[in-house]
């Protein structure tokens, strides 16, 4: 493990302005930042980009920088070699709020975790409540289990309050901040443009962006405006004009006599009317929104109805009311001092760094390691694979504490303290499901029949993880504990039928590693089974206690 | 209680929601409550209220009663009874007011409390229009006797009056009643499922739902409203509805066994059960449970709790002892096991007397070890069969097994017993009273608790210790916390996955109880008595954090 790791953070987030600010941020701060280079490229992303920029703060051998920045965390599955970099090199890690990427976190890195939030759309779900929807069913489970090293990092103090206990207790305001290439052009708004500056993207991929921009239309429509924001799909309005160049878009905002923010959602807000505040440019918005709920009071811009902005804003764009535009813009200087650099760097030094950062973690800051137990369970009743077995037992030495499994039937005078007697029995995806979420472990799809060790007592359950000795398993091995795969077969070469060697496949790839004694095993697996090379160990004669331990310690 | 006021009464209260037909007598649970609330009553200038539910006053006074906590001693905060329950109750009383001795008689046999013959208070309508056969039988006034005679044969004057005018509607209703029967049983065999139609539970479970919610919803008005009694403590967190409660309040959460043993709980009733202790737990704000162990491993990193709502509590001394009584006086050790004895033989008649293997038994004389427990996976019998077994192919005395398990034809179990010929070494000796099972703790050579996992340090070691019999625990964290003698590790636990090591401990044992149990003296002497685990958790109810009371 590193020395340094306490002072690196893996920023998992895409987000182009987001980055711009809490990345220098976080430098400053004394720290070394991580920023991932592959994203999906879809609509959700559109505000998404990458930064080789912060590689250089780095420490962490090239090598490793390499493999990171090959890794697309948010889709790929986590393999042994990520793993173990993200849980050697770094302390922290920093994630946004996407599935599966936050739930694999959870479940592979030992250190702190910050889910950052900026809040949500969504009028009834909160953020815990989505992630029960959307993630698998040892979603909560495996939150419970790091829940003394998680974090809810929220950008603004609301956020909080709708969501369970848990995450109250374990909240911390981080907030956000506006990046320098837009706060040098604080208060440079002159106006003169009277049109009014609405920011509405992808109106046509979206029904509740339809619906925003209709109801802009119909309240605001008869007066000059204009429409910005990236549109996927092309949209016949003249004032809409999708994505414009940055120069353009700083004329908008220096020059058009008002913005509209139509939001009222209590806990969520868009960067563009902040960009307008800092601007200097008069913000037309709704009070029952967040921009209402920073400030203690109702500011100038501040409207409870749709009537009461209409009318501010006839005001404001043909200028008929200077004395009104300058109150805007001075009561609006309160809203930008919580987006500036000064403000932030205050807090995210006092939350994060003098707080955050400054709990122990638990895997480290133990005297001894944690210990852990193995079951090592074969998949037939074999001699070769009892001697494979029994090698991995004699491999495991404190604080790897091993159960060795046997297919053969208990007698009066079985050496039970040597191996407990099991078989492997079916259960149902359904069972497998419920089982999934009392054991906080998921992984790979769920399939109808799947199979379990079954000793009448505890069904290995008590172990960390399992390690599967064999070569074939007539239905999946059910994903209710992790576990890794060792592949030897008793006797090269007989075919397996189609449903074995898919049931086989099923459960290699659901490993969360896969072990070999012999090139010849290796690529068979590459070949015959699709699986990726950074997914496989091979065992060599110097294979030592120690070597088992690292990957054990790497299975979550 | 008076509120003096040098010495205030400190008001407690306990929340009880279990739903209907839940056999407080025979869990775990219930008999821990009943334990808590026994030292509860005893606790100077403390006065404990029960709350609960209509449908569990009669239950929870019995489990009291057996316990031997009189009603007087705490005050029951209870629903109201519906009309049908109130005509229902009204009419058991009746009949057990005219036939006392059977019922007394049953009671004795079920092991429960005797019940006191108290003669119901009667409407005087009611003592016109009622016969009193007891009176018509015993009374030694000839005006009674005359008065109850006259009213029966008046009763009877007016039946064969009236049968003379409606036989034939009678007659018709019996005629229905019949077909109506008929009907219902070739319907059955017709479809055998019938009965376990899934849409026709499934509507009967909501029904259920929907009235536990209702009743429920009123207990905790009542609750609410109370003045003097503004600390409840919630003993299980399977009552998701108790966080409604606006008083100061904590739940207990004994353990989370679901998580321990996912497998074996991986079905939709578990499921549903899951849920509701999970949203208790996560939106308790303060927390009761019994060892480090579950308040570390399961309520902070399983469920996501924070360390400081939570405040171990473990238990206190299970004293069977006060079953083996006969009068007042506790007798010495020899007049104990006999009397142990008289009731082994006892229960032998009643019980065992077509089991060929154990109708003759000699108790006094064979070797048993004993388990009580339910036969759930967690408490691993099954290894403790296989000890058996093991110690049956050794050269020694026979060392035989008793549990309190069922045993469920097709189990686990069940196949083992049969399978290794195992019915003259192993006796299940289920739902018995407190007395046959202080007896067989009592003549038993020794306790072995192979369990795999409790809420806390088993019950079972201070049971069998209270009436002089050793005990072997397994090595699992609850026992460790509590035991951490070397030597008294290296005899009395044992690996609960290895049946050679519990038949070598148990053999050891067999063959030198009073060391093991000379050894295990000063375990037992350092749990507390039930009054001042009570006093423990009145005082938690008081010392976590603000009190909401007071605001």
């Amino acid at each position: 493990m590193d020395g340094n790791l306490n002072q690196r953070v893996v920023w998992l987030l895409n987000h182009t302005t987001l980055r711009e600010f809490e990345a220098p941020l976080l430098l400053r701060l004394g720290l070394e930042v991580y920023c991932p280079k592959r994203f999906p490229r879809n609509p959700d992303n559109r505000s998404a980009s990458v930064s080789y920029q912060f590689d250089s703060s780095l420490t962490i051998p090239e090598s490793e920088l390499r493999i990171l920045n090959e890794f697309d965390f948010y889709s790929d599955p986590f393999s042994p070699q990520i793993r173990q970099i993200l849980n050697d090199r770094f302390g922290t890690v920093i994630v946004a709020y996407m599935f599966p990427m936050f739930q694999r976190i959870l479940e592979s890195f030992r250190g702190r975790i910050l889910l950052r939030t900026f809040g949500s759309t969504h009028p009834t779900y909160t953020y815990y409540s989505f992630a029960h929807e959307v993630a698998s069913p040892a979603f909560e489970r495996q939150i419970a289990s790091a829940s003394d090293r998680f974090w809810f990092a929220q950008a603004y103090p609301n956020l909080k309050l709708i969501e369970p206990p848990m995450i109250q207790r374990r909240s911390v305001d981080l907030p956000l901040g506006l990046p320098e290439r837009i706060t040098e052009h604080h208060r440079s708004w002159t106006g003169g443009d009277p049109r009014i500056l609405f920011v509405c993207p992808e109106i046509e991929s979206y029904q509740e962006s339809l619906q925003i921009y209709l109801e802009f239309k119909q309240h605001f429509g008869d007066l000059g405006h204009v429409i910005c924001g990236a549109q996927s799909k092309p949209h016949k309005d003249s004032a809409v004009l999708g994505k414009v160049d940055a120069a353009t878009y700083d004329g908008f905002f220096r020059n058009c006599n008002v913005m509209f923010y139509h939001s009222r959602l209590p806990r969520h807000i868009h960067y563009h009317p902040l960009e307008a505040i800092c601007y200097g440019m008069p913000v037309v918005y709704m009070q029952q929104g967040m921009l209402g709920q920073l400030t203690q009071t109702k500011l100038p811009g501040a409207c409870d109805t749709i009537q009461e902005a209409r009318d501010k804003v006839l005001k404001l764009i043909h200028c008929k009311d200077s004395t009104l535009a300058r109150e805007i813009c001075d009561s609006q200087e309160q809203i930008y001092h919580l987006f500036t650099q000064q403000y932030a760097l205050e807090r995210w030094n006092r939350e994060f760094i003098q707080g955050v950062l400054q709990s122990p973690l638990p895997s480290v800051s133990q005297n001894c390691q944690p210990s852990k137990k193995v079951g090592i369970l074969p998949l037939a009743d074999h001699r070769l694979i009892d001697e494979t077995c029994q090698r991995i037992k004699s491999l495991c030495k404190k604080p790897l504490d091993s159960r060795l499994g046997t297919l053969q039937t208990w007698n009066p005078n079985m050496d039970t303290a040597r191996s407990k007697p099991f078989s492997w029995k079916t259960i149902t995806g359904e069972q497998m499901r419920y089982a999934q979420r009392l054991s906080g472990h998921s992984q790979g799809n769920i399939e109808p029949v799947n199979v379990v060790p079954d000793d009448g007592i505890c069904d290995f359950m008590d172990c960390d993880a399992w390690i599967i000795v064999g070569d074939r398993c007539s239905a999946p091995v059910a994903t209710v504990k992790p576990y890794a795969f060792y592949y030897i077969q008793p006797v090269p070469g007989i075919p397996l039928s189609e449903s074995v060697q898919r049931a086989t496949a099923q459960s290699i790839q659901n490993a969360h590693c896969v072990l070999v004694q012999n090139p010849r095993d290796r690529d068979l697996l590459v070949k015959e089974y699709g699986v990726s090379q950074d997914w496989i160990i091979t065992i060599d004669s110097e294979f030592d206690g120690e070597d088992l331990w690292t990957i054990i310690q790497n299975i979550p | 209680m008076d509120d003096h006021p040098e010495h205030p009464v400190i008001h407690d209260g306990i929340f009880l929601g279990y739903d209907k037909n839940i056999p407080l007598k025979n869990e775990g649970l219930g008999r821990l409550l009943a334990f808590v609330v026994s030292g509860w009553v005893q606790l100077p200038n403390h006065r404990l209220t029960i709350a609960c539910p209509y449908w569990l006053v009669k239950d929870l006074q019995s489990l009291l009663a057996d316990h031997g906590i009189p009603d007087s001693s705490y005050d029951l905060l209870r629903t109201k009874d519906p009309w049908w329950r109130t005509v229902q109750l009204r009419l058991k009383a009746f009949e057990r007011s005219i036939r006392p001795t059977v019922h007394r008689y049953r009671a004795w046999l079920r092991g429960d409390a005797i019940p006191e013959h108290r003669p119901i208070k009667q409407h005087w309508l009611e003592r016109i229009v009622t016969v009193d056969f007891s009176k018509l039988l015993h009374s030694r006034k000839w005006t009674s006797v005359t008065f109850e005679a006259f009213k029966l044969v008046a009763f009877a004057v007016i039946v064969f009056w009236l049968l003379r005018f409606i036989w034939p509607a009678i007659l018709v209703l019996l005629i229905a009643f019949g077909i109506y029967r008929l009907w219902r049983k070739y319907k059955k065999k017709k479809s055998p499922s019938q009965s376990i139609n899934p849409k026709r539970s499934m509507r009967k479970q909501k029904r259920r739902g929907r009235r536990y919610a209702r009743e429920i919803s009123r207990l905790i008005k009542q609750v609410n409203q109370q003045q003097l009694v503004n600390h409840w403590l919630v003993p299980t967190p399977f009552w998701p509805e108790a966080n409604r409660i606006a008083h100061t309040k904590a739940i207990v959460c004994p353990d989370l066994v679901l998580q321990q043993f996912p497998l074996r709980f991986a079905d939709p009733s578990a499921e549903a059960i899951y849920a509701r202790i999970l949203t208790t737990l996560q939106h308790a704000d303060r927390l009761i449970c019994y060892s480090d162990f579950i308040r570390t491993h399961q309520l902070v990193h399983g469920v996501g709790l924070a360390p400081e709502q939570i405040q171990v509590i473990g238990h206190g001394q299970v004293d069977l002892a006060e079953h083996l009584k006969l009068g007042k006086s506790p007798p010495s050790q020899p007049e104990q096991k006999q009397i142990a004895l008289e009731f082994l033989r006892s229960y032998q008649r009643a019980s065992l007397a077509r089991n060929p293997y154990w109708s003759r038994y000699s108790w006094d004389r064979g070797d048993y070890v004993f388990y009580s427990s339910q036969a759930r996976g967690q408490k691993n019998i099954l290894s403790l069969l296989r000890a058996i077994e093991i110690l049956r192919h050794r050269p020694i005395e026979p060392i035989r097994l008793v549990l309190t398990c069922q045993r469920s034809p097709g189990s686990d179990i069940d196949l083992f017993v049969s399978q290794h010929r195992l019915d003259p070494w192993v006796l299940f000796a289920n739902d018995v009273s407190n007395q046959v099972l202080a007896s067989l703790y009592c003549w038993a050579a020794v306790a072995v608790n192979p369990t795999l996992f409790e809420g806390g340090f088993p019950f079972t070691f201070t049971e069998a210790f209270s009436v002089g019999t050793p005990s072997l625990l397994s090595d699992i964290p609850m026992v460790k916390e509590k035991v951490q003698d070397p030597n008294l590790i290296q005899r009395m636990i044992f690996d609960p996955l290895d049946p050679q090591d519990i038949a070598s401990k148990t053999q050891w044992a067999v063959e030198h109880p009073e060391e093991l149990l000379a050894m295990e003296k000063e375990l037992f002497d350092s749990f507390p008595t039930w009054q001042s685990v009570a006093l423990s958790y009145s005082n938690s109810l008081r010392s976590f954090g603000i009190d909401r009371s007071k605001q």
